[in-house]
């Protein structure tokens, strides 16, 4: 095992973990404004990656633009999720909010196998082998567009929460909703287009990963877990945290799987992620709620 | 088969409702359970077998059935989850006292049902599970037509040793770390160390790892030429991927239903495929003449041609046939000891089977002596598998090593 | 009238806690809900506001009827709720907070001329305009939530418990600034715990003692009511 295999992992993993952010944003967001966790939200994701399949296959458009392409066609979906399963369960005791969004990814992932069967796809791009070499280190070239990507969708969205009138509504509505509803905000309709955006910002999220990687009905677990992880990670609620949780947590796995290159090497993710709600139960920046 | 079969059986066909021929709908039907993994993360092999079981039930029946009688078979899927195997075979055995069953479950799960079967003491005829240990427990109930890890292992290396005539050869293996990928290459190994061949690099991965970069860079550092790669084709399509991001073309000698997944042109760059003169372990040659029925039937149903999973599968209903007019023939019942003992008497000749076999016949551990590999290799600018190994069956030269 | 209530009955869950109220505010004048901890003062302010529902009776302000309002529609109507422990957004700075406050009137315009007249108001306010608010002290954070309710353009305010915590010197200068709004004509309705205080700046008050109005006189006799005395000036 030799040092520059390390860093070549850790890169790639960094690269990596920048777009599990954009995906732990999302579900941090929804969190956040309405407490709600959702389960179903890698399945969410997933069907954005269908929906990138389709586009790239029938237009011949990259899968990153692709990704943009369906932003409002996520959205709408996410609309009738809310409206549909998200909106009667908010406030609603966790174990209901857990049965019901486990609930809902099971009726996406059997949608799947109906629609498009087990096996797998992915988009072939010109790009799809290109690599830049930093030294001794190959860093493949879609996997970079995707981070960019990712990382600008993030910067938008923190600006939006940061510098706008309507993002400081939605952060109101997320620390005390009541208050926000004495200000004159209407709280309901804010949950309602916090989710449709989060939903939509998993769009651009399925056009990164669909420049390198591949899609199948059962892919939505591992990126519902991973999202859970990195937002508990980061102090549920916090924003920042989850960056931050999201970067580490690439880094990590990518370490784990080039160190233990077995089927065991997830076990080193799980491992890390129980140690640090032991000493930081507050979240990695330890700005967030306790689990 | 003559021309003038064909017409006759054309015609049977043609006249015949889809399952069943005029003469059969009067006869009593014949329902025999079968299991499979058809939903959760090995689902297509299920799907596959659906339709590989289905055009061969087609076929059965328009050529007149079993004995005269329709043949059903009635697949429960097991979601590739060995505990939910146990709950089927345990209400098979038990609630629908099934004479006998038909297994087309991967080896996980065939595992779980070989030992149910064998203590509820029904015969479990398993097509695809490639599995040899479960041969090797003595097992009374268990009966398997399919190749081995053995027999597959055997093939690689021999190919393996053509190579070594045409040059250099410095190996390295590649491969996913479940039970199936590290028991299939550690017995390759065994077999390479006892010829006293060195391997430059041994590296194996996470089936789930996004990115594969640090085990093919350990394999491209290590200077091998020559990559016995075991793997399921997300795993491969990845891999493939990171080998043509580090500008990596070795001759690839692939195992598993990975390399060889019908689907690998329409994933992976084809000009790559060819690069790497990809090459698979394969259980079906879907040019063979006697395949063509079966090729033909499916390619006109699905659009593509058959998986190898699907022609295992369409394979054991042909076998688990044999054995049920056996039974019938001699008069008797289909009893689980009677299926057994026909089970054992079977000897088809291999040109009545669409795989590659010289026949299928049980020995006293189950194990079909008859069974046999080949090598395919993608060809046809990286569009089509062609039979290339061994030189008995092949249909082209094996690409030389470059 | 400006505000007014009959027979209200409203609670939580199965009990109720205000068992027949009925008030009447004209505009422009200050008057005081004054009583003992639990008689229904807080939850009186929240279900005029749309927080909690009215179960039966009326609310009209300005002639109209609001009782099934949803909470977020009142401020649109010019009626506000500074509520208890002040409720200051503390992850958004003090700006911030006031534009969330204007939330009731969008106009983009209008909000940066309502933020000048906040700050005018409370110059403090201006001072610590980018910094967070969950940094400020208790005085601070009183004077920008009613800054913030301000935002609104209200014609009518109603404030639960602002003296609470606070230092006296505090008190004294939210009050000079609640005085000046009521010069300008804003209505003000004040749940007080500092009896004093409420009968020195409101010109009637309603004693509300388990869920009903025990008592409602101008200030002045209320001073010299004995039981008034004896209970909350504790003389």
């Amino acid at each position: 095992m030799s040092v520059e295999l390390l860093f070549q992992a850790a890169v790639s993993g960094f690269l990596m973990g920048g777009i599990y952010a954009l995906i732990a944003l999302a579900l941090a967001l929804v969190f956040g404004v309405m407490g709600v966790l959702n389960f179903a939200h890698g399945d969410l994701l997933m069907v954005g990656m269908y929906g990138v399949v389709l586009v790239s296959a029938s237009t011949g458009l990259s899968p990153f633009l692709a990704g943009l392409l369906i932003v409002p066609a996520m959205m709408a979906i996410g609309w009738a999720v809310f409206g549909l399963l998200i909106r009667p369960i908010v406030g609603s005791a966790p174990l209901v909010q857990a049965q019901l969004t486990i609930g809902l990814s099971f009726v996406i992932q059997s949608a799947a196998f109906l629609w498009f069967g087990a096996d797998l796809f992915n988009v072939r791009t010109e790009l799809g082998a290109s690599t830049i070499h930093l030294g001794a280190i190959v860093v493949s070239v879609p996997l970079l567009i995707g981070f960019v990507i990712a990382l600008v969708a993030s910067g938008l969205l923190a600006w939006f929460l940061s510098a706008t009138v309507w993002g400081y509504r939605v952060r109101a509505t997320a620390e005390d909703p009541v208050m926000a509803q004495l200000c004159g905000v209407k709280v309901q309709r804010v949950q309602m287009w916090v989710f449709v955006g989060a939903t939509g910002s998993l769009a651009v999220a399925a056009g990164c990963l669909m420049g390198f990687y591949h899609v199948t009905p059962v892919v939505g677990l591992q990126f519902s877990v991973l999202s859970l992880m990195i937002v508990v990670l980061g102090g549920l609620g916090d924003l920042r945290g989850a960056m931050v949780a999201a970067l580490v947590l690439g880094v990590a796995e990518a370490l784990a799987g080039a160190i233990f290159n077995s089927a065991s090497a997830p076990a080193g993710l799980y491992i890390l992620f129980g140690a640090v709600l032991l000493l930081r139960p507050h979240g990695l920046l330890g700005r967030g709620a306790t689990v | 088969m003559n021309k003038f079969l064909q017409a006759v059986i054309g015609l049977a066909v043609a006249i015949a409702p889809l399952t069943s021929s005029p003469a059969l709908a009067q006869a009593e039907e014949i329902v025999i359970p079968a299991i499979a993994a058809m939903s959760g993360a090995v689902a297509v092999t299920g799907q596959d077998a659906q339709k590989g079981i289905a055009v061969a039930l087609e076929h059965i029946n328009a050529d007149g059935g079993v004995a005269g009688r329709p043949l059903k078979i009635q697949l429960y899927d097991t979601q590739g989850n060995p505990g939910v195997v146990r709950q089927v075979m345990e209400r098979l055995t038990r609630l629908e006292r099934a004479p006998v069953i038909l297994g087309c479950e991967i080896s996980a799960g065939t595992s779980a049902a070989a030992q149910f079967a064998e203590q509820a003491r029904v015969p479990y005829l398993n097509s695809s599970a490639v599995s040899a240990e479960l041969l090797e427990r003595g097992y009374k109930w268990y009966f398997s037509d399919q190749i081995t890890a053995d027999t597959e292992a055997a093939t690689v290396v021999e190919f393996f040793e053509h190579l070594m005539t045409q040059g250099d050869v410095v190996p390295a293996l590649l491969y996913e770390d479940s039970p199936r990928g590290a028991g299939t290459i550690e017995r390759i190994e065994a077999l390479l160390e006892a010829r006293g061949i060195e391997i430059a690099a041994s590296a194996p991965y996470s089936r789930s790892d996004r990115n594969l970069l640090p085990p093919v860079k350990r394999v491209q550092t290590s200077g091998a030429n020559v990559v016995i790669w075991a793997g399921y084709t997300e795993d491969v399509v990845t891999g493939l991927q990171a080998m043509q991001q580090l500008d990596f073309k070795p001759y690839i000698v692939g195992i598993g239903g990975g390399p060889g997944d019908v689907r690998i042109p329409q994933l992976v760059d084809r000009g790559f495929i060819e690069d790497v003169n990809l090459s698979t372990v394969d259980y079906f040659n879907p040019d063979m003449d006697r395949a063509q029925r079966f090729v033909k039937a499916y390619e006109e149903r699905h659009g593509i041609v058959p998986s190898s999973y699907a022609s295992m599968c369409y394979r054991g209903v042909y076998t688990l046939k044999a054995a049920l007019e056996k039974t019938l023939e001699s008069g008797q019942e289909l009893t689980t000891e009677n299926l057994r003992a026909a089970i054992l008497e079977i000897d088809i000749p291999g040109d009545q089977l669409i795989s590659p076999f010289s026949r299928i016949k049980f020995d006293e551990h189950g194990r079909n002596v008859g069974s046999q590999n080949l090598i395919a290799q993608w060809k046809n600018g990286g569009t089509k598998k062609v039979t290339v190994w061994p030189p008995e069956v092949a249909v082209e030269e094996p690409n030389p090593l470059n | 009238m400006k505000l007014s209530i009959e027979s209200l009955v409203s609670g939580y869950g199965l009990l109720d806690v205000l068992h027949g109220v009925s008030i009447e505010i004209a505009e422009g004048e200050v008057v005081a809900v004054i009583g003992p901890n639990g008689a229904g003062k807080s939850t009186l302010l929240r279900t005029i506001s749309g927080l909690v529902a009215a179960r039966s009776g009326a609310i009209r302000y300005d002639g109209k009827e609001i009782g099934g309002f949803a909470a977020s529609e009142i401020p649109r109507l010019g009626l506000v709720h500074v509520p208890e422990a002040r409720h200051v957004f503390g992850s958004l700075t003090v700006e911030q907070n006031l534009i969330v406050g204007a939330s009731a009137a969008p106009d983009a315009k209008d909000r940066k001329d309502a933020i000048s007249e906040v700050y005018e108001l409370f110059p403090m306010l201006s001072q610590k305009a980018r910094e967070l608010a969950g940094g400020l002290s208790g005085g601070q954070q009183q004077m920008l939530a009613i800054g913030r309710a301000l935002m609104a353009r209200p014609s009518m305010i109603m404030l639960d418990e602002p003296s609470l915590g606070l230092a006296p010197l505090v008190v004294e200068q939210m009050y000079e600034a609640l005085d000046g709004l009521r010069r300008t004509g804003l209505t003000i309705l004040l749940v007080e715990q500092d009896v004093y205080m409420a009968l020195d700046f409101a010109s009637r008050a309603y004693v509300l003692e388990n869920g009903t109005i025990a008592l409602a006189a101008a200030s002045d006799v209320l001073r010299h009511d004995d039981h008034v005395r004896r209970s909350y000036l504790g003389i």
